[in-house]
């Protein structure tokens, strides 16, 4: 044992990740240098398992979750934008690409500026003429024709005055009506009642007619009331006969009595104008159409009356539902929020932070707990100061290299975000290298490089629901041709970790660093365990692992352990060094606990 | 989070912010809107068309085929282009309905029949009885440039097209 055998350093690795800090003043954290290594709940580093192939899933260039699964936009050739969403049932979407449910394309059925929707049938959404795609909404009908009937059938009353009658398309699949038609033609009636011919369904779902009437003898200068569905205020197409002669037609007689309390003829129901973004607040569904925010009335998917419309100073690049009557609104330089407020409208905007905002939809996501996380030129969450909201810049301020993401996302290469419930990640991606947050203790998983496991850069990402397992985080590769390849988050075989410590610096000692004892998991008994020592800031050649190439190199079992003792004897080592690990690990417990350096201590003289 | 930032939204300042927000945007966008239902079928039809025209395929003549063919009917419909709508529509009667209102469109301003301007319906319970314009709308329709008015004479049922101020 030499003189002034000492321990020299000790690491426990608790802290992440941590590349924005001063080298040479210690910590117990990864510095750089380190790869592939993940932060976990249990405070011990891992190995990332790296991607995981998901077979026979296609990815998407956006992607939404929706219908107890995820949703998507876009190909490799093609990228995606807009919304997709599920309301009443219904697959719903706007904007551009081709439509993906549950990692598969649905045929032939690509998004555009029309609020369209696709019904779900025996489990799958495929296109059909009962199924669609329909677009959302009706064009107002033509008024009908109505004509005197002396000979009312069982059950009709006899009606004596002057009157008209108004219909209205409706659709059974998404309860939708048109605005109501003008009036009818005038009858005067005098102990008869009225068959009324409609003119034809039109091919949009439309599967009834609504019927309205006035109060007997107000004719065309009367307000229009929905005809009570008891007495044949709805008729199915199916329904309507020849009477008289009168072909698609339909029997009704009324009284004024019966319109007590009746609702008015349908007059808010104005078919959703071409948008950008849509969506759905409790029962109100909202378009986006550059900036004009169309408010729909309650409990309908397709009647957006004009007035009802806000107002947001600039077009929104993406939006995220953050939970029950809230939805951010991301622009190029303003982030605002839509909120639910009952009545109608039923949703109103104000803008929350100025100057500040993403560039592509990729760039925001939700993350741990629901919580917004959004690149702001780096990595951000929204959170709440007293009554302001604000952007927390501090939450990525350990790891540098994001200063240098910026300049070098792209539309086809965005800044992906997306968040794994598994390992409680927030993962930030930029072409193949994916840097994650532990959510929970707020620390950084060492920056992971899935070059060799990936086929393309990462484009989109989102948290998929696995029964019985949880949210896995799940993201899509596109290598700008082919089909778009879907991975899933750290649930691969393995990768090769690396794993540097922070430097032990003495400043004005010297000595030589002896031993290095360390501890770990290893998951397999096949790969070397190499442990080397870098001296003085000298990443580039470090010194060797003295076993290298030996069989004690490589451990002979599984599990907790002290790995084989080194003893690197490296000469003036002792007043500034750090430790690379490397390790391979097949996807499971592969890990560092801790290590020690050892060694002589010798002050050195300075003048 | 959602929460609490709806508690934040909801309450009075912050609706009062957003009120005062939505003032000064409605002044700088409130002339984007359309509120006039004929050029807001016209868009939703334009729309429609697009979407169809992206899924048709030629030569399509199965049921799906079919169902699209009927829907880019109502597209143009939508849009008054009535000669089109009625080339694709799935009825006679809807082919018919729509030659008229193309034909009407084609003459507008003209009324296209000599019925007389005014219609008498006998009232029982008033000598003079009802005394209406003989024309009755019918249908408000864009075709991009004009907004057109169709109107049924209560006589013979032509129906004729004037062209809104």
């Amino acid at each position: 044992m030499p003189e002034n055998f000492t321990q020299l350093a000790e690491w426990k690795l608790t802290e992440g990740y941590i590349s924005a800090i001063m080298r040479g003043i210690g910590g117990d954290h990864m510095a750089r240098g380190s790869e592939n290594a993940q932060v976990t709940g249990t405070g011990l580093t891992r190995a990332s398992r790296a991607p995981l192939l998901v077979a026979g899933k296609t990815g998407s260039r956006i992607f939404f979750n929706t219908d107890q699964s995820y949703a998507g936009l876009g190909t490799a050739a093609l990228n995606g934008s807009g919304s997709v969403f599920n309301v009443k049932s219904l697959l719903t979407y706007i904007g551009t690409g081709q439509l993906n449910f549950a990692g598969a394309a649905i045929p032939g059925v690509l998004a555009s500026s029309t609020l369209s929707f696709i019904k779900k049938a025996g489990g799958f959404y495929v296109p059909g003429p009962t199924t669609g795609p329909f677009q959302a909404g009706h064009a107002q009908p033509s008024p009908p024709t109505i004509f005197a009937n002396d000979t009312p059938a069982a059950g009709h009353t006899q009606m004596s005055g002057a009157v008209v009658v108004y219909i209205w398309r409706v659709s059974s699949i998404d309860g939708q009506p048109s605005l109501a038609s003008y009036a009818s033609n005038i009858l005067v009636l005098s102990g008869q009642d009225v068959i009324v011919q409609v003119p034809a369904a039109d091919a949009n779902a439309q599967d009834i007619w609504g019927i309205g009437v006035v109060k007997v003898g107000f004719e065309e200068f009367g307000v229009g009331y929905q005809l009570p569905t008891s007495i044949g205020g709805e008729v199915k197409e199916a329904d309507l006969t020849t009477i008289n002669g009168i072909t698609r037609a339909t029997e009704i007689s009324w009284s004024n009595g019966d319109l007590f309390g009746a609702d008015l003829i349908p007059d808010r129901a104005f078919p959703p104008p071409a948008g950008d973004f849509a969506g759905v607040m409790m029962d109100t569904v909202w378009l986006d159409s550059a900036g004009i925010i169309y408010i729909g009335d309650p409990g309908f998917i397709g009647s957006f009356p004009p007035k009802n419309a806000a107002f947001a100073p600039e077009a929104a690049v993406a939006y995220l539902a953050a939970g029950e009557g809230v939805t951010v609104r991301f622009g190029t330089t303003r982030i605002g929020v839509l909120y639910y407020v009952g009545g109608s409208p039923a949703i109103e905007y104000r803008t929350v932070i100025e100057n500040q905002g993403i560039l592509y939809p990729q760039n925001a996501f939700l993350g741990y707990q629901g919580r917004i996380c959004a690149w702001l030129g780096r990595p951000t969450v929204l959170q709440l100061s007293g009554t302001n909201f604000e952007a927390d810049f501090g939450y990525s301020n350990r790891v540098a290299e994001f200063d240098t993401w910026a300049s070098q996302q792209t539309a086809n290469k965005p800044i992906t975000g997306f968040y794994d419930g598994l390992g409680q990640y927030e993962c930030w991606c930029l072409g193949r290298q994916i840097f994650a947050r532990h959510a929970p203790t707020g620390k950084w998983n060492a920056p992971e490089n899935v070059t060799d496991k990936v086929t393309g850069d990462i484009v989109a990402g989102v948290p998929v629901n696995l029964p019985g397992i949880g949210h896995a985080g799940y993201f899509s590769c596109s290598n700008g041709a082919g089909a778009l390849t879907l991975y899933q988050y750290d649930a691969g075989t393995g990768s090769v970790m690396k794993i540097q410590t922070s430097e032990f610096s003495r400043m004005n000692y010297g000595g030589d660093v002896t031993m290095i004892m360390s501890e770990g998991r290893a998951d397999n008994t096949s790969h070397p365990v190499r442990i080397q020592l870098v001296s003085d800031y000298n990443d580039g050649a470090p010194i060797d692992d003295p076993l290298e190439g030996e069989p004690e190199q490589t451990p002979t079992d599984t599990g907790t352990q002290s790995f084989t003792l080194r003893e690197p004897n490296a000469i003036d080592a002792a007043g500034k060094h750090a430790v690379l690990v490397t390790m391979t690990s097949e996807g499971g417990d592969c890990g560092i606990n801790r290590i020690v350096t050892y060694g002589s201590t010798e002050e050195v003289e300075t003048r | 989070m959602s929460q609490q930032m709806l508690d934040v939204l909801l309450a009075p300042e912050s609706r009062q912010k957003a009120a005062e927000e939505q003032e000064q945007l409605r002044k700088v966008y409130g002339d984007r809107i359309v509120t006039d239902p004929a050029l807001v079928t016209f868009y939703w039809g334009k729309q429609l068309e697009n979407s169809v025209l992206q899924q048709l395929q030629p030569d399509d003549f199965s049921e799906d085929g079919q169902h699209l063919l009927q829907r880019l009917s109502d597209a143009y419909a939508a849009q008054a282009r009535f000669t089109e709508a009625a080339e694709f529509a799935a009825s006679d009667e809807q082919k018919e309905t729509y030659r008229k209102y193309a034909a009407a469109i084609a003459h507008a301003g003209e009324r296209q029949c000599s019925c007389p301007s005014v219609i008498k319906y006998p009232l029982k319970d008033n000598a003079k009885g009802l005394q209406l314009e003989s024309l009755g709308d019918v249908l408000r329709v864009f075709d991009g440039e004009r907004v057109f008015t169709l109107r049924a004479c209560r006589h013979c049922g032509a129906i004729s097209a004037f062209v809104n101020a």
